[in-house]
């Protein structure tokens, strides 16, 4: 089994390059606000999810640190078998690849919608994944060290995207707290667990760490941060928007469009979409990196970088076909994607946890995995 | 590099030049092209079922012109076009502007008067879709007219009506107070949100007569018609139900703490018929629903502080305790009187709940608010409103007593 | 294998000119086919060099003889303009020619001779022996004095070199407001002298390399010995070495043999004139590369912010400089994306602009008949020939065309209705902040860099000038520079090195070299070296408290 390159990353990289992965569906397309019937709790949701992702990320980063240099198609082969791992390794792979379809199409629509609606769609997403391949295929490392410095900025804006409407806030519109119970949050809470559950991508990530032991900490750093952009997010857009919150497409977007600071400070929401353009675009990259070092793997290729640009070929055609519309991906991510993705995520876990006890049950003695 | 390397790499670069320059044509616009339309104005049309659009498209030259004092011609455009629907209505403004029209710099939507009197809900869905609209703008009623008469109005000091009218607004919402300033986004909330209504500026034309008043020359033109922005138009659900004056606008403004600035004219104590202006320097209000035995009622706190501005009569405030504990008392006074004017019109001619107080039952009883909304109707103009004014005037200005201009001996 | 380290230490400790001859370099000049020795017979010797040389006319050969009867011949040979000939008359001819020992010389005694000019008869101090004839023959032609004695096949060379060199002036590329003022010159060995007098440490070695078959150009490296990485010593070396060319006139086509990303538009090796720049890079673990015949000398490994750091920073204070440096920082980007976001705001993203200058700009866009990304274009283009024309032009009509060039032509171009004048304003504020890059190559490659960025605004807005910044990140991001990653301390993130990138901080903090060059000495400086006034005096204490507290 093949480690596939030689790259390192850091600690903070690793860090970065997640948060990223669970920030760009809260920029695009933020179903958490948009599926809950009352937006105004969709801030509890997220503290919630993000509670219930910390063991999640922990759980993972544990595991693969049982393995030391092997990702996470290779060691569910050596913990499953060989049939049973590979079958792992392809539903890990099936459902990342589900992931960036979703990403593609959602940045196309995004800007399709908001910006420049009468260029077609594909362009955008040729040029996204024309950008992301070249990212993709000049390796982890340099992926994840343009990840550090993309959290700067899209943090940044983030906040800044946060803070400026502030003409148009009323924190009042937070009130009344869980006005229809705690079931009404059900919606929200499961549509970002489905999120976090691409956090199952540390499993990929963990070998080429240049600190491994560092994983459990910065996965659970990722969480929160990520965590608290989110929450930030969902009380910044209620509180301008109100209870018209979860009807707006693309509700950041819509909460950018209200900054309005003297006269001369306005509009500027077509820059907003600029940083949310550069997030997808890492957060493709790592999943067009992580699917094709998979494949590599699971195939025994020697090389990944021929199957990037091929993937990304393919992946277009499937994101215009896949959804109707805008109205459509957003549905499916807050309703079908995030159960499926939770039920994935859990169950490929527990059975790489259930196995691992196996094994140790069966062989004693074999703890170390080389 | 082998040949056919470079040919590869040639033919990459040459096939991406081509989808790139080629996908640009779609949605590159030169701005030249484009007719900045700078405000909008919605009425019924002429012919039956139909509305009509009016937007002002600038003129660039001549915009600059103006600014150089050189203007030949009006700065702007007004064109208005129909159809059946506003974004149809919209779109046919192509059958007469040679520039594609463009609403992304537009400031302020006006409706005119019988249009909101029937119903905007359905006018109000492209304004939020359409991207073009931003939500910024402010939403003004024209009282006693269409939108397309009212959009005449020119204001001196700009070439611009919209900018004129926005200018009003703006100086009335922050030193006089009797405007309330609504922005598309806060208009929207109101009317989805339960327990409010939804309100916006008021403006109301003005005629001037042209041999009285011979300012305002536009070659040779005289401003016949100008814009006068004050009070408010209040909505119950979609339609216009009636307008707030001077007085009772401002009320709605204490209730929802927005008040800024303006004047409060008090009698001097003990020098009846003197007046005395008083000016706001800043107020908070806080509303707090109350369920008393199943009654709902709301207790108004408001807190304002002021500074005395003007006094018509000789004051000296040291003379006696008195004096300015008495003009603290009257300055409550005139404020709860508006309130008090505010709060009749709206329950008992419009009933309609502007003020948000069945939202705050919402905030803080939702329960309760389940079976208080659906009969709100009846219940919101037997609202028990309980208001508490706190005043405090800080200062007197320049001056701690007024100068002796007239000796005390009377003199004729 | 304590003997082998030790005596590679020893070894090393010893100046290289004694321990080898001169160094060969891979593969002579094929043209020359020599191989062999230097023959005992003066005459042949006398006749394979002139024959070699062609009997140029600065070939000069002087024939000494001396002894008795017919005694013991020698020849002193060199090149004339090559060599300071006051010192050959002084240093090599007198000595031989006063010796009382060479009276009874015959032609036996050549050895004898020989000795005694090694153990210091010629009062020169590089002096070495040769009995190579390539190694001979290349050593006149690169300026030494050559001594043959008649009857021996050792023949010596010594290094007297003297020629006329420009003087050390401020370098016209690099200004500086307060620094020194000398630059480098195209003599090698002057240059390394100003390196030294900067760096009076006798860590400070050079290596030299023979590089050009037929120019047999100097090429030394300078690096300090504990500081610098041994690695990236090899790996200079290595590069250096495999370099099989028949002449390297400048350090520009060295550069581009060893650097590690040849179709990068951005430069993975930094040149300088300056010593001052030079001395810093030394210090922070970089390796310094001369080349003989030109003053510019090359430095890596480099990170992308060292192309925007100017010597001065470090010589004015922490807050100007700062200040400097974030401007240059801003320049950058500046320079590189002005043109395309004014572009992309103008013809897809109006709504950005306030309403009163969108306007504005569109009155002035009236009846100019291109299109905004094609009028960018040409007054880009016309900039940029304009730009190139002002270097090329004599010094007499520089400033003038400039002046006309901008001022006038800008002009008539609004007049004519060909662009706006907006559109001249931004042309001209880019080309100003292309020029505050300090380095030319940097500045180069943002000014080339332009031309694509205008193309991808004018075709997709900010998307396309979101995607341009990807790919150039992208690109930046993969490069390395050495080994060590173009865009650190950026990308990956380094804390301890951040002190010195967008900002300067005070001297006192600047205290650890840069992670990635200076692992191995990372403590530039004492700690607590922030000045402060002086401790408070402490009130008198009675006289035995005193005593203890003095040490």
């Amino acid at each position: 089994m093949s480690v596939l390159e030689g790259g390192k990353i850091s600690g903070r990289q690793f860090m970065a390059v997640l948060t990223m992965v669970r920030l760009v569906p809260v920029t695009l397309v933020f179903s958490m606000v948009t599926s809950a019937s009352n937006p105004q709790d969709a801030w509890i949701a997220s503290i919630i999810s993000g509670v219930v992702a910390i063991p999640f990320a922990m759980l993972i980063a544990r595991l693969s640190l049982k393995f030391p240099e092997k990702t996470i198609i290779e060691y569910s082969q050596i913990i499953l078998g060989p049939v049973l791992g590979k079958l792992v390794g392809l539903v890990f792979l099936w459902f990342s690849i589900q992931t960036s379809v979703n990403i593609i199409r959602a940045l196309g629509e995004a800007y399709a919608i908001a910006i420049m609606p009468e260029t077609p769609i594909q362009t955008f997403m040729i040029m996204l994944a024309i950008m992301s391949c070249y990212a993709a295929r000049s390796g982890l490392e340099v992926l994840s060290r343009l990840g550090e410095d993309t959290l700067f900025i899209v943090g940044f804006i983030f906040l800044v995207a946060c803070v400026l409407p502030y003409n148009a806030m009323r924190l009042e519109n937070l009130l009344p707290v869980l006005a229809k119970g705690m079931s009404s949050l059900i919606p929200p809470v499961v549509a970002s667990l489905g999120y976090y559950s691409q956090f199952i991508m540390i499993g990929m990530l963990v070998p080429y760490l240049a600190k491994p032991e560092e994983a459990t900490k910065y996965a659970i750093y990722a969480v929160l941060i990520s965590g608290f952009l989110t929450t930030a997010g969902c009380v910044s857009v209620v509180a301008a928007l109100g209870t018209t919150a979860n009807s707006w497409t693309l509700p950041l977007f819509s909460l950018a469009r209200l900054i309005s600071l003297g006269e001369f400070f306005e509009r500027i929401e077509a820059g907003i979409m600029a940083a949310w353009t550069l997030s997808t675009g890492i957060k493709l990259a790592l999943f067009l990196w992580a699917i094709s070092v998979g494949i590599a793997q699971l195939f025994n290729l020697k090389r990944y970088e021929p199957l990037v640009f091929p993937l990304a070929a393919v992946f277009i055609p499937l994101a215009l076909v896949a959804f109707e519309s805008m109205v459509d991906l957003e549905d499916y991510l807050s309703k079908a994607d995030a159960v499926a993705a939770v039920i994935i995520a859990v169950a490929v876990i527990a059975l790489l946890y259930v196995g691992l006890g196996v094994r140790s049950f069966l062989f004693p003695g074999k703890e170390k995995y080389r | 590099m082998k040949p056919w390397c470079i040919l590869r790499a040639a033919a990459t670069v040459l096939l991406v030049l081509a989808v790139i320059s080629s996908a640009g044509c779609w949605s590159r616009r030169e701005i030249q092209e484009i007719g900045f339309a700078l405000l909008i104005g919605l009425d019924h049309a002429a012919e039956e079922g139909k509305v009509m659009i009016t937007v002002h498209i600038a003129k660039p030259f001549s915009l600059l012109a103006a600014g150089a004092g050189t203007a030949e011609e009006k700065a702007y455009w007004q064109v208005s076009s129909t159809g059946r629907t506003v974004f149809d209505a919209w779109r046919n403004l192509r059958q007469q502007s040679p520039r594609r029209p463009f609403l992304h710099h537009s400031r302020f939507i006006v409706f005119g008067e019988e249009f909101a009197r029937s119903g905007i809900r359905e006018a109000l869905d492209f304004f939020y879709r359409e991207g073009e609209v931003r939500e910024t703008n402010f939403v003004v009623v024209a009282k006693g007219a269409k939108a397309s008469e009212f959009v005449w109005g020119e204001y001196e000091l700009e070439p611009m009506p919209s900018r004129g009218a926005l200018g009003v607004i703006k100086q009335v919402a922050q030193e006089l107070s009797t405007i309330v300033m609504v922005t598309l986004n806060d208009f929207l909330q109101m009317m989805e949100a339960e327990g409010i209504e939804a309100v916006a500026s008021r403006a109301e034309q003005v005629w001037r007569p042209p041999s009285q008043d011979p300012r305002g020359q536009l070659k040779n033109e005289v401003i016949a018609v100008s814009g006068r922005e004050t009070g408010a138009a209040a909505f119950k659900g979609d339609k216009l139900a009636g307008w707030l004056d001077k007085v009772q606008a401002r009320g709605l403004q204490w209730v929802r703490g927005k008040v800024r600035s303006g004047i409060l004219l008090i009698e001097q104590p003990g020098k009846e018929n003197k007046l005395a202006s008083i000016e706001i320097l800043r107020a908070t209000s806080t509303v707090t629903p109350k369920i008393s035995e199943g009654r709902p009622s709301i207790q108004l706190k408001v807190d304002a502080v002021g500074v005395i501005g003007e006094v018509q009569e000789y004051l000296d405030p040291m003379a006696s305790e008195e004096i300015w504990a008495s003009m603290e008392r009257r300055m409550a006074e005139a404020i709860r009187h508006e309130i008090e004017a505010a709060l009749d019109i709206a329950k008992h001619e419009f009933n309609s709940d502007i003020f948000g107080f069945g939202a705050a039952f919402a905030r803080r009883y939702p329960k309760e608010w389940d079976g208080l909304k659906r009969k709100w109707d009846e219940e919101f103009p037997k609202l028990d409103v309980e208001i508490e004014v706190k005043t405090i005037i800080r200062r007197s200005g320049l001056t701690r007593r007024s100068m002796q201009l007239v000796r005390r001996k009377e003199e004729v | 294998m304590v003997f082998r380290a030790l005596s590679r230490l020893v070894l090393r400790m010893v100046p290289r000119r004694q321990r080898s001859a001169i160094p060969s370099q891979r593969g002579s000049d094929p043209q020359i086919s020599l191989t062999g020795k230097l023959s005992k017979n003066l005459r042949e010797n006398e006749s394979l060099i002139r024959d070699t040389f062609g009997n140029s006319s600065d070939l000069v050969i002087r024939k000494l003889r001396f002894g008795s009867g017919p005694g013991i011949a020698m020849l002193v040979v060199h090149i004339d303009g090559l060599v300071d000939s006051a010192l050959i008359s002084d240093a090599v001819i007198r000595p031989i020619a006063v010796t009382p020992e060479f009276f009874e010389m015959d032609k036996q005694s050549s050895a004898r001779v020989r000795d005694r000019i090694r153990d210091g008869l010629i009062s020169v101090s590089d002096i070495s022996e040769v009995s190579d004839k390539s190694d001979f023959l290349t050593a006149i032609a690169e300026g030494k004095c050559g001594i043959i004695i008649d009857g021996s096949p050792d023949a010596f060379v010594c290094d007297i070199g003297g020629f006329e060199m420009r003087n050390l002036e401020e370098p016209m590329n690099e200004v500086v407001i307060r620094g020194p003022r000398e630059g480098f010159c195209e003599v090698l060995r002057v240059n390394t002298s100003l390196l030294r007098r900067r760096i009076r440490s006798p860590r400070l070695w050079i290596e030299e390399f023979t590089v050009g078959r037929i120019s047999r150009t100097q090429v030394e490296i300078v690096y300090l010995k504990g500081i610098a990485d041994e690695k990236l010593v090899r790996e200079a070396r290595e590069r250096i070495r495999r370099i099989d060319i028949d002449s390297i006139q400048e350090s520009g086509q060295l550069e581009e043999y060893i650097e590690d990303a040849p179709y990068s538009p951005f430069p993975t090796i930094l040149r300088t004139e300056r010593p001052d720049r030079v001395v810093g890079g030394l210090l922070e673990g970089r390796i310094a590369i001369l080349t003989d015949g030109t003053p510019f000398a090359l430095i890596v490994p480099v990170t992308i912010t060292m192309f925007l750091t100017s010597p001065d920073d470090y010589f004015e204070r922490s807050f100007i400089a700062s200040a400097e440096r974030l401007i240059r920082h801003t320049s950058f980007f500046v320079g590189l994306f002005l043109p395309s976001l004014y572009v992309a705001v103008t013809t897809f993203h109006y709504e950005m602009l306030p309403t009163t200058l969108v306007i504005a700009i569109a009155a002035q866009h009236e009846g100019i008949p291109f299109p905004a990304v094609f009028e960018a274009f040409l007054m880009e283009v016309s900039f940029e020939i304009l730009r190139e024309a002002a270097v090329r032009l004599p010094n007499v009509f520089g400033p003038a065309i400039s002046v006309v060039g901008v001022l006038i032509l800008g002009e008539a171009a609004v007049r004519a209705g060909l662009a706006s004048s907006v559109m001249i304003i931004i042309v001209a504020l880019t080309a100003i902040a292309s020029f505050v890059t300090p380095i030319f190559s940097l500045s180069v490659a943002v000014r080339l860099l332009r031309f694509p960025m205008i193309f991808l605004a004018g075709s997709l807005g900010l998307f396309g000038v979101v995607f341009g910044f990807s790919i150039m990140a992208i690109h930046l991001a993969s490069l390395r520079s050495f080994g060590i990653p173009y865009l650190a301390p950026i990308a990956p993130i380094v804390s301890s090195d951040q002190k010195d990138v967008f900002v300067r901080l005070p001297w006192w903090k600047l205290d650890t070299r840069p992670e990635f060059t200076g692992k191995r000495d990372v403590r530039r400086q004492a700690r607590g070296l922030k000045p402060h006034p002086p401790e408070p005096r402490r009130k008198q204490a009675p006289s035995s408290q005193r005593k203890k507290r003095s040490r």
